[in-house]
């Protein structure tokens, strides 16, 4: 491959993956003056605490740029996917710095592939073909098995795509899709943990909301910010809370106020839209099943969740 | 229009166009804390089980805990991983919880692979916990690993609780801050003020504070301990006592210890231990706590007539010559008490005639003991049990039975009040001389068995390069209306400020949510919202809280095992010291890694104070000409700042006896043989020292009344006790003072107040009008699982305490009509709360009760408190000072990082109801009078929901104007000028000369 693809998509990687981790920084306006894209969203001259304060509102408070996050049914941290984001990373032998985010921190896999991508310019231009090959391989595997397995759905979900943060997650995403096209083979087939029973007797109106609010177990990530929206949308009150809370108490005012049928409507639009992003992915995604279940499950869930809201 | 490919290729073009300067770089470790311990190519992940070490101990009881030799390097199995047997491989590293004052030992467990803390026990070897914790130790793992704490240096965007904040970078903070500090204190030395929640600490901070020159300290004591410091201060010029549970035989405890005493853990177990050996139990509480059920006697006395039942056992002594005649004639100041009780008696109106007749006679003659005794005889005699068991409507034979077991106890009484009645009552600081009183009668004082002073059996170590005392007098902490205020008028600050009596430049709250924890929460929260009141508000904390929601400044500063901090607690007859420790720091720096902050090895930027502290000093002084950076200089490196190992080495070497000794006999340096133990036991047991001979009197001394022995120069030898000089007390008598010519020449010279007396409380039967349907609101008890405000990012403590229910006795509850689970609302001084109600025949009729742990509420759902932990409110305010606050949510289970929080169960996290609660300042002690009295308890009305507060802020400054209003000030009694008893404590004591009254005294 042209040297100078790899040096172009290596610092795209490590541009984007530390706007992603830090927010911007003085030192990043530069390069991000470069990108007309990123330029637009920028005030003249830049406003970095307003910005500062928005990456922190989406990243800290709505959307947590964790794999753990939309991979495991718990959302834990520190669990068996950061350890493997980790082996993934020494198999690499790249030393991650995780003093202020764990490992599979969508920055620091970010930064990981721009260190791949490096040594493979080194590669590259010194005519070390084998070596080029084994961090290929490297790459191909860290984009099937974690970056692409995601980051379709945290992009997806973001509330404000037009934002600066909303454009970067576009870019990185776009980036990474043309780079594992680059490479050759497909992804192997893969499974999201099993989607919780929801038709238990003893499921709750709480064990919905959970399953809806889970992302591996839906399908999707309802953000904070969707879930306003949509209360918004029918003058519903969804109260506050986590967002768990919140979409059980958007059922239940739902049901209470005779708008529970839009309320469904619109996180089927939510789900519908996940179902779409999905099947834009590679083949065998799991992700546009798992929509696609969601959704069907909405559609038969009205009755139960009159009844259940009214408990 | 672009697609996403076109503008990918855009951002690939653009990248190749860059400058080289302008060239993102990926960032890569070594990082602070898994990356260290991973190898820079490994080959796969192989996680085989390791053969376990196997330890066999003599003692069975501690078989589980390994022994200290093999603390680095320790195998077990992971119990998460449970049945699977997956050994790990442990490097344990002992630090000292930070979830209540007592210093408990804990035991961290390092993952050797990961660097992450898995778990937290006992430290074997600690003196005080001697290796176990309550559940607020391991709970410090919640707070580690809480999701939502703050990771990073937090710079508030926009208004003043707008709850928008920008990260910033330490070295912003600390300049910036640094910079408000500097231009403070060339204007003035009363512009900063450091108010402490939870020192945590000995000496380090207030050396700090000390080093800029001015009077910065401010404390919490006014809400918690005032009331009884003074009392014992009074007596013995020691601030706390120092009970020797472990081998007494008779525990007199006027609050709930086993529960939830000051030091809980290590009190609680060796007072189970002297129970099992024989030791009777007795306990005053309104409350039927889990104390009052574990005693062998149970008072559940009226609030307010602790001290007549106190009196009315040590009368029971006195009548019956059965207390330690010669302890008495020996170590209390009779002859002072000869000299000048009779003008006290004289205007008294307690007294009948025939008593003033005998005491008249008693003091006529020479002042010898017999006289004494005569004298103390008449003047206590109307203390009857009989008294007692109306005033405190406890039945007459269970006060019978305590007096019995008082008078056979011999001299092994162990008593300790903590809060509890001496923080609720006004005049409570009685309860703890009454207390004393007993302890004094029966020789139990200092003795196996006794109760001894706590500096006695705490350590503090001299400090490294200790800065003078400073010139300066902080009107806004003692003002002269307080001339005996134990400590700082703190609660009262926003009222202060309100009246115009100052500002404040820089304001540090430390592990301090003043906005929730005080009285009346609504004036602060007032104060807090003006920055020309509080100029610049940095909030050091380990979790968000109401208070640092107002802040402009949000620094996350470590919990226990994220600090450097060195402690010491009077937990029983012997004297420790204990070391916190960062344990990740501890396990990188044995993994042979070097840390220069601790915030590279705690989570996020997570710093402690120790560097914090030395880094703004230095940067408040950058060149060294205001006299303050040479404090924090490093000796070994001239023009540094002093690293902690640095300034631990240099106490351990030098300041602590005999830890240099025990060291080298392992071969190691003392910083590392604290390293490796986090204790050392300075002493097993420290029994009379006031009895210490200090030899040969000088030529050229002078003797007092009392025996105290005062050398050529002015310096204070000792005491003459039986012709012999003994190291005696630090009172102004040498003695234990019955009489307090203090109070007398200060403005204080009823019999009331000069000695050990009843006060009568401001919730007295007479002023609580039962019959219009008044209450008591006992709102001072702790819950032994929580930590004032700190639980709340604490799951494991919440999920066992998380509602704090109104207890209600049946009577009560059948005339308002409700029953357990039903709401009430009631109403105080200056507002109402609703919540729900306990009915329990575990409190007394007419006293409603309901601790003050809980109820934390934040005003934004996603930050600003745990979500599992606090309610989400709203808050309403009119413009007639009217303030309400709804509960539009309350707890419960939510995403996050941690699994553990979708599986919260509860929601009611209770009822904040101190912001109802008026200020109630003692006019003496200052101490907030906790026992509120409730005008009105009624089942709440429609409209009135769980959680609800209302309060009229115009009420709040009434209520306090009124309470001043009894306070007598130094301006009109101060016999010498000054503002203050020079020997009265203080936290840090200014130089002499600041003692002397204002020029301008605030409202005159």
């Amino acid at each position: 491959m042209a040297h100078e693809i790899l040096v172009a998509r290596q610092r795209a990687y490590a541009l984007l993956g530390g706007v992603i981790r830090h927010g911007v920084r003085e030192r990043d306006l530069p390069a991000i003056g470069t990108v007309p894209t990123l330029a637009e969203c920028l005030s003249v001259p830049a406003d970095l605490t307003e910005i500062a304060a928005a990456h922190h509102g989406l990243f800290q408070l709505d959307v947590p740029p964790y794999e753990s996050f939309f991979l495991q049914p718990d959302r834990l941290l520190g669990g068996t996917t950061t350890d493997s984001v980790s082996v993934a990373y020494r198999l690499g032998g790249f030393v991650p710095d995780t003093s202020d985010v764990a490992a599979d921190h969508l920055g620091v896999e970010l930064t990981y592939l721009s260190w791949l991508g490096g040594a493979r310019a080194d590669a590259a231009e010194d005519g070390e073909a084998s070596q080029d090959r084994r961090i290929e391989e490297l790459e191909r595997v860290f984009l099937d098995q974690h970056l692409l397995r995601w980051l379709p759905i945290l992009e997806a979900a973001i509330p404000d795509r037009g934002g600066l943060f909303g454009r970067v997650l576009e870019l990185a995403l776009t980036l990474a899709r043309e780079h594992r096209a680059s490479i050759a083979g497909s992804p192997a087939p893969w499974e999201l943990p099993q989607a919780p029973d929801l038709d238990a007797p003893e499921t709750r109106l709480r064990d919905i909301a959970e399953a809806l609010c889970t992302p591996c177990h839906a399908g999707g990530l309802l953000t904070r910010t969707a879930l306003a929206e949509i209360g918004r949308r029918d003058r519903l009150p969804q109260g506050f809370g986590d967002r768990t809370q919140t979409l059980a108490n958007l059922f239940r005012s739902g049901a209470r106020f005779g708008v529970l049928d839009q309320v469904l409507s619109r996180i089927d639009e939510r789900f519908q839209a996940f179902e779409s992003t999905a099947a834009r992915g590679a083949p065998g995604e799991p992700w546009e099943a798992r929509a696609r279940l969601t959704r069907d499950r909405l559609k038969g869930m009205r009755t139960r969740l009159s009844e259940l809201a009214d408990t | 229009m672009s697609t996403p490919k076109t503008r990918l290729s855009e951002l690939l073009k653009a990248m190749l166009g860059l400058r080289p300067n302008e060239v993102p770089t990926p960032v890569q470790g070594p990082t602070n804390v898994a990356g260290i311990a991973m190898p820079e190519f490994g080959e796969e992940l192989v996680e085989e089980p390791v053969d376990l070490t196997q330890v066999r101990h003599p003692d069975g009881r501690m078989s589980s805990y390994p022994p200290a030799d093999r603390w680095h390097d320790w195998v077990e199995y992971d119990g998460k991983q449970w049945p699977r047997r997956v050994a790990r491989r442990y490097t344990l590293v002992p630090t000292i919880c930070f979830n209540c004052e007592s210093a408990c030992g804990l035991l961290a467990y390092v993952d050797q692979q990961t660097l992450e803390i898995r778990k937290f026990e006992g430290n074997p070897v600690h003196p005080g916990s001697r290796g176990r914790n309550c559940a607020k130790g391991p709970a410090t793992h919640n707070q580690i690993y809480d999701a939502e704490r703050i990771l990073y240096p937090l710079k508030r965007v926009g208004e003043r609780g707008a709850g928008q904040w920008q990260r910033v970078t330490w070295e912003q903070a600390l300049s910036e801050i640094a910079e408000k500090m500097r231009e403070s204190r060339s204007r003035r030395k009363d512009g900063i003020m450091y108010h402490v929640g939870r020192p945590g600490d000995d000496h380090y901070v207030n050396r700090c504070i000390t080093a800029w020159g001015v009077d910065g300290h401010n404390s919490h004591t006014n809400i918690c301990s005032a009331a009884a410091r003074a009392g014992y201060f009074l007596w013995s010029a020691g601030d706390r006592p120092s009970p020797d549970h472990a081998n007494a035989r008779v525990i007199l405890l006027v609050s709930s210890h086993l529960e939830s005493g000051h030091y809980f853990n290590p009190h609680a177990q060796r007072i189970i231990e002297a129970q099992m050996k024989g030791a009777k139990i007795i306990t005053l509480d309104p409350r039927l706590s889990n104390t009052a059920a574990k005693s062998d006697v149970w008072l559940p006395t009226w609030p307010g007539s602790e001290t007549t039942l106190l009196l009315a056992v040590a009368n029971h002594l006195i009548q019956n010559d059965l207390y330690d005649k010669d302890f008495v004639r020996r170590w209390v100041n009779w002859k002072t008490f000869l000299g000048a009780i009779r003008e006290a008696v004289e205007a008294s109106t307690q007294l009948t005639p025939t008593q003033i007749a005998a005491i008249t006679t008693a003091t006529e003659g020479e002042p010898t003991f017999e006289a004494f005794d005569a004298a103390l005889k008449a003047l206590y005699a109307g203390f009857t049990l009989e008294r007692a068991a109306e005033e405190s409507q406890v039945p007459l034979e269970r006060i019978q039975e305590t007096a019995t077991l008082v008078a056979n106890a011999g001299n092994r009484i162990a008593a300790h009040v903590w809060r509890s009645a001496a923080m609720g009552n006004r005049g409570g600081w009685q309860v703890s001389r009454c207390l004393f009183f007993l302890n004094v009668l029966t020789g139990s004082v200092g003795n196996e068995g006794g109760t001894s002073l706590n500096s006695w059996n705490k350590f503090v170590p001299k400090p490294y390069r200790q800065p003078p005392p400073f010139d300066a007098w902080n009107e806004l902490h003692l003002p002269h209306e307080w001339p005996f205020a134990f400590y700082e008028m703190s609660f009262l600050l926003p009222h202060f400020l309100d009246e115009g009596r100052g500002d404040v430049d820089v304001y540090f709250t430390r592990v301090y949510n003043p906005m929730w924890i005080n009285p009346d929460g609504f004036m602060w929260m007032e104060a807090l919202r003006d920055p020309e009141k509080f100029k610049c508000h940095v909030a050091l904390t380990p979790t968000w809280n109401e208070s640092a929601w107002f802040a402009d400044y949000v620094l996350p500063m470590g919990h226990a095992a994220e600090r450097h901090d060195l402690m010491s607690q009077e937990t029983h007859s012997g004297m420790w010291i204990g070391f916190r420790q960062p344990v990740r720091r501890v396990a990188l720096e044995r993994a042979g890694k070097t840390v220069r902050w601790t915030w590279e090895a705690n989570p996020g930027e997570v710093w402690e104070e120790n560097e914090f502290w030395v880094e703004l000093t230095a940067r408040l002084d950058p060149d060294g000409s205001l006299g303050i950076r040479k404090y924090v200089e490093s000796a070994q490196h001239p023009g540094e700042t002093i690293s902690q190992d640095e300034y631990w080495s240099w106490i351990f070497e030098h300041s602590v006896p005999g830890l240099p000794e025990a060291a080298t006999a392992e071969g190691l340096s003392p910083l590392a043989y604290m390293r490796k133990y986090g204790c050392f036991e300075v002493e097993q047991s420290n029994y009379l020292p006031y009895e210490a001979d200090q030899g040969q009197v000088p030529e050229g001394s002078s003797l007092g009344t009392e025996g105290l022995v005062t050398g050529p120069d002015g310096d204070r030898l000792g005491v003459m006790v039986d012709g012999v000089l003994r190291e005696g007390f630090k009172t102004p008598s040498g003695k234990l003072e019955l009489f307090s010519k203090t109070l007398r020449d200060w403005g204080w010279p009823e019999l009331e107040r000069v000695v050990p007396w009843w006060l009568k409380s401001h919730v007295h039967p007479d002023e609580i009008n039962r019959e219009a349907g008044e209450m008591i609101l006992l709102p001072n008890f702790r819950l032994p699982t929580l930590i004032h405000t700190r639980s709340a990012n604490c799951k494991w403590l919440y999920e066992i305490s998380h509602t704090n229910p109104i207890w209600m006795n049946p009577v009560d509850a059948s005339r308002i009509g409700v029953d357990t689970g039903q709401l009430v609302r009631v109403e105080t001084a200056i507002g109402w709360f609703v919540d729900k109600v306990w009915v329990t025949e575990g409190i007394k009729p007419g006293i409603i009760a309901m601790s003050h742990h809980l109820g934390r509420w934040r005003l934004q759902d996603d930050v600003g408190g745990n979500r599992s932990t606090s309610a989400l409110a709203q808050l309403d305010e009119d413009v007639d000072g009217g303030r309400t606050l709804r509960l539009l949510k309350g707890g419960g289970a939510h995403e996050s990082v941690d699994p553990d929080t979708s599986r919260v169960w509860w929601e009611d996290v209770g009822v904040h109801q101190n912001l109802t609660h008026p200020v109630q300042p003692d006019p003496l002690s200052g101490h907030h009078c906790w026992l509120i009295r409730a005008l009105s308890v009624r089942k709440a009305g429609p409209g009135e929901e769980h959680g609800m507060v209302f309060v009229d802020t115009q009420k709040s400054r009434s209520v306090y104007r009124d309470w001043i209003a009894l306070t007598r000030s130094a301006v009109d009694h101060s016999p010498d000028g000054t503002r203050r008893p020079l020997w009265l404590k203080r936290p840090l004591k200014p130089v002499a000369s600041a003692y002397r009254l204002p020029d301008k005294p605030f409202g005159r």
